[in-house]
């Protein structure tokens, strides 16, 4: 269960408590962010509080600019990841500096070697494949990240693995009213995420049948925070 | 044509009683040999290298040179950085009588200091090449070779034509993907690795490998070689002879051969060629496996032109075959052939007198090629240093099939046939008799045939034109129109042989070898393969096709073209037609400007130059013969017929210089979006010439248009704005863009659609590409659906696709 809905019940029963009588909590469906009835100019993210796969946000985020990090369990290590994260109306996705949708923080570089060749040591990073743009709709974000060598060993994912940003929308270009007025405006939700397990079988240059399944990506579930955007 | 089938299996014959003598040494040193021909003078080649690089600012070291019929010294040279060869850097230089020296033609670089230091070893790049290659079995010692390697030149896609799938496909062992390096120059290692064992059949193949990371370069198919065998020996009563052979397709014909101190006959020629074969000679070895030396402790060989054949053997219930080669001699009459087909079925007729015929063609060919290049141009043999030649009959291709093919080797100086398909052989499985195919061949042996094979040794020792894009094309061409003028002069009158004769060539390439012609020189569109005219795009069809415009060139310059709408030799650039200036004009231009005029990265507007070039030497400046190369040019839409620029329509360069599909700027893939289904991608064109840039844009060829037949050409839909959302069909899909301010000139090119789905959801995203991130680096992947390209065939070059397209798609980066 997600940070936002134990606010929501918390709040419910907080809510319930007062003025005596006899009314009991209700379960109810967790609330959208709160949608604020001015234009934002800022935007807050509060952090999941679970331990799995997660978006959690970064020292570099600003009141304007929200980074997010993508971590996983510790002690859990993989090959890479993908996910498409879906954002409510009055949000927009961001770039870096380099102009990509998402940063890569290096834990799938891999110093030194190359699968299409002998081990050799070289002084550059091999890239990693890594691809980041919003899809057709615009309101998804897919982005997927993963190791090259598969002969190298996978990387535990307690650390940043992969960054993205998340700002306000463009309010000259975008209608205000029809933000408040969308579904969920300032959420954030993980709508598919697969990793590259550790377990890839035992690696060979001609793929087996138990290789091709174990190199199947396993399905994740990432949570979000909750975004509040103000005035 | 040149082919890459060579046997898998095969015994050496047993080796020939050695016998030594003075007389051996004579024959070394050619006192019965014909003697070399304008060989090119020393000093006046190290004098042209000398005032070259001082005027280049390069080092220069001669790769090849010749004295033309006008005493010029040609020089080949290869540019070097300090004693390292500048891989494709060469200049063509002419110095004339008076020792004055130009530099005719350059693909000199500018800067080619490489970057760095060579730190990879040779032994870490022989590795590498040897990985890339996937050699199961063990391969001969590798030859490695330190140079300075122009990034420009990096590998590339490569596509080759799939004839079951009738379509083009992604040529993956020949091609290469990635990153390139990012300075102007760096050193690499050039492997080339060859193979012959039953697991990995013949193969042949250079790597160049980057010296500091590693990283593959290039690679090219290099040409083939055989394993040796023991040759015949000569002693001093081993005289020439003339004899008489019953060819199967040019009637009787005389040879050349030997008479043997026993009375018999030999198909030796020593009345051509001064200096012995590279093959035969490194394999000339007593029953001790010693080499034999002549009287002053030099290898010694036989000199002179030499046919022999392939021989084989077949057994047991379990079937299997061997091969082992014969040296035709023992004859006691020296008449040789019944001028009949191979009869290939069952095995053993090689050496019979049915056997010969092909021997016959082979020998007789052999030595009308070498007359032709002697008589006509005073070129001593292919090489212009009188090294004697090879040719075998009755070669058979891996895994033992006949196929439908002859060629050329460089490295044995050599020619080898084949004897088609069109008539019952052995099937190697089985023992059995194969099935004929109408639409196979005979015995390639007919003399257009050897011509065309023989004259690409003299385009290696010339213009060394790279097989490849449209240098390739040239080059097949190049050796189409000689082969074809080498038919005709074999149908010279006694005497006239310093002439090509005005007639005895039909234009069509292996005409006499099958139902229909391999090629057609007037009209090659006829073959539904070969484009008419020079187009943006040529370059992405195999060689034999992109030969095509500049066959018609050919074809045009020395029989000129109708102003009739009606004729299959009409050409719409130049409607009024024109007159030819003849078979022996158009042969003395075209062997000038190939190999006084041609680097061998030249493409078909580098040889309009060089026709003209070769033209205004020969005729002078404003000849009706300089006029006329230019009229055969702008007739195949090269150029213009007085030099009056036209309208240039290119796709654009859709993928930026030294990203992952091009890498080296203008590669392959440059102009070629990659689109994942369901998507849609914007195209885009470059019009030079006019101010009117408008285009319109077709999916698939031109109506009637033969020039892509190779790629699906089906539909999707493009709009009149250029985007374009390709049909749910894997492949290459052709499209044309035709400018709208000349109608007349267009371009084609292709988008590579594939299935981006990779992890099979339904939807095309960024989680595609870890379904795939295991291919890189690997060979193989037995789930077809989750190729990109539909293909059991899944590696690193699907996971670069997918992130390509990925990107064409959805933007970013």
């Amino acid at each position: 269960m997600n940070t936002k809905l134990l606010t929501t019940l918390a709040l419910l029963a907080a809510l319930s408590g007062c003025g005596g009588g006899d009314s009991t909590p209700v379960q109810s469906p967790p609330a959208p962010a709160p949608v604020p009835t001015a234009t934002p100019t800022t935007l807050a993210y509060t952090d999941p509080t679970s331990s799995g796969w997660r978006l959690v946000r970064d020292a570099a985020s600003t009141p304007t600019r929200l980074v997010l990090d993508l971590v996983g369990p510790a002690g859990t290590p993989t090959r890479g990841v993908g996910f498409n994260l879906r954002r409510g109306m009055g949000l927009a996705f961001g770039k870096f500096d380099n102009g990509g949708y998402a940063h890569d923080t290096g834990v799938f570089q891999l110093k030194g070697t190359n699968s299409n060749f002998e081990s050799y040591a070289g002084t550059d990073a091999d890239p990693v494949l890594f691809v980041s743009a919003p899809l057709k709709s615009g309101d998804v974000l897919s982005t997927g990240i993963f190791q090259k060598d598969r002969t190298n060993a996978p990387k535990d994912s307690a650390a940043p693995l992969v960054q993205v940003v998340v700002t306000l929308a463009d309010f000259a270009k975008v209608d205000p009213a029809a933000v408040n007025a969308s579904t969920d405006p300032y959420g954030l939700h993980v709508v598919k995420a697969r990793i590259i397990p550790a377990d890839i079988g035992g690696m060979n240059f001609i793929l087996t049948t138990d290789v091709i399944k174990k190199a199947r990506m396993v399905d994740v579930a990432v949570d979000t925070g909750t975004i509040t955007a103000t005035p | 044509m040149t082919s890459t089938a060579l046997l898998i299996a095969r015994c050496p014959c047993r080796p020939r009683p050695s016998v030594l003598g003075v007389a051996l040494s004579l024959l070394a040193t050619g006192a019965m040999a014909a003697a070399p021909l304008h060989a090119p003078d020393a000093q006046r080649v190290s004098h042209a290298l000398s005032t070259a690089r001082t005027s280049a600012g390069a080092e220069l070291v001669a790769r090849a040179s010749l004295v033309n019929p006008r005493n010029a010294t040609i020089v080949h040279a290869m540019q070097t950085w300090q004693g390292h060869r500048v891989w494709g850097a060469e200049a063509v230089l002419h110095a004339d009588a008076a020792g004055r020296t130009r530099i005719a033609a350059s693909s000199l670089h500018g800067s080619p200091e490489p970057a760095g230091s060579a730190t990879l070893t040779q032994a870490q790049a022989v590795a590498i090449a040897r990985k890339a290659m996937g050699l199961k079995g063990a391969s001969f010692p590798p030859k490695a070779e330190l140079v300075v390697f122009p990034a420009k030149y990096r590998g590339d896609i490569k596509f080759a034509w799939n004839p079951g799938a009738h379509q083009y496909r992604l040529d993956r062992a020949n091609s290469v993907v990635g990153l390139a390096p990012t300075d102007p120059c760096v050193w690499a290692w050039e492997v080339e690795l060859f193979a012959k064992n039953t697991v990995d059949g013949i193969r042949d193949m250079k790597y160049v490998v980057d010296a500091r990371t590693g990283a593959l370069l290039r690679v090219d198919t290099a040409t083939q070689t055989l394993a040796p065998a023991n040759p015949p020996a000569l002693d001093a009563g081993d005289v020439p002879h003339t004899g008489s052979g019953r060819s199967q397709y040019s009637g009787v014909v005389p040879l050349s051969t030997t008479q043997r101190g026993d009375g018999t006959f030999m198909l030796v020629d020593q009345t051509r060629g001064s200096k012995w074969n590279p093959w035969l000679h490194d394999s000339f070895r007593d029953a001790n496996g010693d080499p034999i030396l002549d009287p002053n402790g030099n290898p010694v060989s036989v000199i002179g032109l030499q046919t022999l054949t392939e021989t084989h053997e077949g057994s047991g219930n379990d079937f299997s075959w061997t091969a082992s080669y014969h040296w035709f001699d023992q004859n006691p009459t020296d008449t040789w052939g019944d001028g009949q087909q191979f009869v290939m079925f069952p095995y053993g007729g090689e050496t019979s007198v049915n056997g010969q015929t092909a021997a016959v063609d082979a020998h007789w060919g052999m030595a009308v090629t070498w007359d032709f290049y002697r008589n006509v141009f005073g070129r001593d043999g292919v090489d212009d240093q009188g090294t004697s030649l090879v040719s075998e009959v009755h070669v058979v291709g891996p895994f033992g099939y006949y196929y439908d093919n002859a060629f050329w080797n460089t490295f044995t100086m050599g020619m080898f046939y084949s004897d088609g398909t069109r008539n019952t052989g052995v099937d190697p499985n089985t023992g059995g008799p194969t099935t004929p195919d109408p639409a196979g061949f005979g015995t390639l042996t007919s003399i257009d045939i050897i011509g065309h094979e023989m004259t690409h040794g003299v385009t290696a020792f010339t213009s060394g034109l790279v097989y490849d894009g449209e240098s390739g094309g040239i080059n097949e061409s190049t050796s189409d129109f000689m082969g074809s003028m080498v038919e005709a002069y074999s149908t010279r009158p006694a005497g006239a042989d310093s002439t090509v004769p005005e007639t005895g060539t039909d234009w069509r390439m292996g005409a006499k070898v099958g139902d229909t012609a391999l090629r057609s020189m007037i009209d090659p569109a006829s073959d539904g393969m070969s484009p008419n005219w020079w187009y943006s795009g040529i370059e992405y069809l195999d060689v034999h096709y992109s030969s095509g415009p500049m066959n018609r060139f050919f074809y045009f310059l020395s029989q000129g073209a109708p102003s009739d709408a009606a004729s299959p030799a009409y050409s719409p650039y130049l409607p009024g037609g024109m007159a030819g200036v003849g078979n022996d004009k158009a042969a003395r231009i075209w062997y000038t400007a190939m190999s006084e005029w041609l680097t061998p990265v030249a493409r078909y507007a580098d040889a309009r130059v060089a026709g003209i070039a070769a033209a205004t030497e020969l005729y002078g400046d404003g000849s009706p013969e300089v006029q006329a190369v230019r009229n055969a040019f702008a007739a195949i839409n090269v150029g213009s017929v007085s030099d009056t620029p036209r309208v240039a329509i290119r796709f654009s360069v859709v993928q930026p210089d030294g990203s992952l599909f091009n890498p080296a700027g203008d590669s392959t893939l440059a102009r070629m979006p990659i689109v994942a289904m369901g998507t849609t991608v914007h195209l885009s064109a470059d019009v030079q010439g006019s101010d009117d840039t408008s285009v319109t844009w077709k999916t698939g060829g031109m109506p009637g248009d033969f020039l892509n037949p190779g790629f699906r050409q089906v539909g999707g839909k493009v709009d009149a704005d250029g985007n374009w959302t390709p049909d749910r069909l894997w492949g290459f899909h052709s499209m044309t863009v035709v400018s709208n301010a000349d109608p007349m000139e267009f371009a084609e090119g292709a988008a590579w659609v594939i299935d981006g789905d990779a992890d099979a959801d339904t939807e095309f995203d960024a989680l595609d590409l870890g379904a795939v991130a295991l291919s890189w680096g690997l060979d193989q992947w037995a789930n077809q659906s989750h190729s990109i390209v539909y293909d059991a065939w899944v590696d690193s070059f699907d996971v670069e696709a997918i992130s390509q397209a990925f990107k064409n798609a959805y933007g970013g980066i």
